[in-house]
């Protein structure tokens, strides 16, 4: 009796983990691969709906030549729903944002004025916090 | 004649267009950088996530860096050729030596060139400091998440941002002065004072679009004023092609400019 008491706690308590662990995780990883445009141009993501309210994340895997690259988050709409971020070769991001759950997103990434070639980049974004 | 050069470079209305013109492209970078929601409304943002220096350096790498050959040559860089033109050296001649007469010139566009950068800078950095806190997030959540900052004395920017801003905004003024030397060694060439203003910044333009195609974008002309902007930028690089081009310019200066050739 004893030991199916400590079994069923223990079953619960695993489930517990895995349920919260899942709800702070929230949303899941997506690959860009894009050529953002010289001179200050730029470039959305594909759209993606964002699971939970909060942070958005950015892995950035490589940004071409030695330029860096801004981005934000917006709204189907180009609303802007963060403020703008410089990411680098490697740059791991987790940014506040005002867009909630439900809301279908996009990540833009734009080059400076200054950058006067077309500029690739490729990693990994979401419009949560997995 | 130096005091009289200066007096001439800094009253004018070209070096107060220089200002204007420079204020309001730092104006364009700062709006670029308050774009987007405000910090306020955003849940868990940091108080510091907009801050003073991030705005600095975001407002200088803008249009600001595209123009500034432009903003520098200005307000003297073309008083050669219109000293030739309207005959006004002959009067200056009467007067003083032309050996006098042109170094003065040199001293005072070069240092019109470099402050017509230089103030801007400083004007938006004390706004800036007015209008946002002086403080920096942690570097997960910073707009600018670099430690250190790439190029040179990158590693003060996070630690002593005050004095990393004190070097770009002096590394403009350098910027400044050769640009405008450059401009005044083209005006020892040609007679056409709209050639001579546009010339630095259509140079600057191409060099920079072909240093970038052939993936030499870290000699790019606009990364010797923001050093910070490419990742592999270093002492060399900037003072190396600053020191190159005002040499070249100042030897074309004291060749082509000699009394001899000006008056043919």
């Amino acid at each position: 009796m004893k030991t199916r008491t400590l079994l069923t706690v223990l079953a619960v308590s695993l489930l517990a983990i895995l349920v919260a662990g899942k709800a702070l995780a929230a949303g899941q990883w997506y690959w860009y691969d894009v050529t953002v445009p010289k001179l200050g141009g730029s470039i959305t993501t594909y759209n993606q709906a964002k699971v939970a309210t909060g942070q958005a994340s950015v892995s950035s895997n490589l940004i071409g030549g030695n330029y860096d690259l801004n981005i934000r988050l917006e709204l189907v709409d180009n609303t802007s729903k963060s403020s703008w971020y410089k990411i680098n070769d490697g740059t791991f991001l987790r940014y506040n944002n005002t867009a909630t759950a439900g809301q279908v997103v996009h990540m833009r990434l734009k080059s400076d004025l200054t950058d006067f070639v077309d500029i690739q980049a490729n990693g990994y974004w979401s419009p949560d916090n997995p | 004649m130096v005091k009289m050069e200066l007096v001439r470079a800094f009253i004018s209305r070209s070096f107060l267009l220089a200002l204007v013109i420079g204020l309001l492209s730092l104006v364009y970078g700062l709006a670029d950088y308050a774009s987007g929601p405000d910090p306020k409304d955003i849940p868990g943002a940091s108080p510091f996530l907009n801050n003073a220096f991030d705005a600095f350096v975001w407002a200088e790498n803008s249009l600001f860096a595209l123009i500034a050959p432009l903003i520098a040559v200005l307000p003297f860089s073309d008083s050669f050729v219109l000293d030739r033109t309207y005959g006004y050296l002959n009067f200056i001649l009467a007067r003083s030596s032309y050996r006098k007469y042109l170094i003065s010139k040199f001293l005072a566009n070069l240092l019109s060139g470099g402050i017509s950068l230089a103030i801007p800078l400083i004007l938006i950095y004390i706004y800036t400091n007015i209008y946002y806190p002086r403080g920096f997030p942690s570097l997960v959540e910073a707009r600018i998440p670099y430690d250190p900052m790439p190029g040179p004395l990158g590693q003060l920017y996070r630690h002593n941002p005050d004095m990393y801003i004190l070097f770009l905004v002096g590394l403009a003024f350098v910027f400044g002065s050769v640009y405008a030397t450059l401009a005044l060694a083209i005006s020892s060439l040609v007679h056409n004072r709209y050639v001579v203003l546009s010339s630095p910044f259509l140079l600057y333009m191409v060099a920079s679009f072909i240093l970038a195609v052939l993936q030499m974008e870290i000699w790019s002309p606009p990364a010797t004023l923001t050093p910070h902007s490419l990742n592999s930028t270093s002492w060399i690089t900037v003072f190396g092609e600053l020191g190159g081009i005002f040499l070249i310019s100042s030897v074309v200066l004291l060749i082509v400019a000699r009394k001899e050739r000006i008056y043919g």
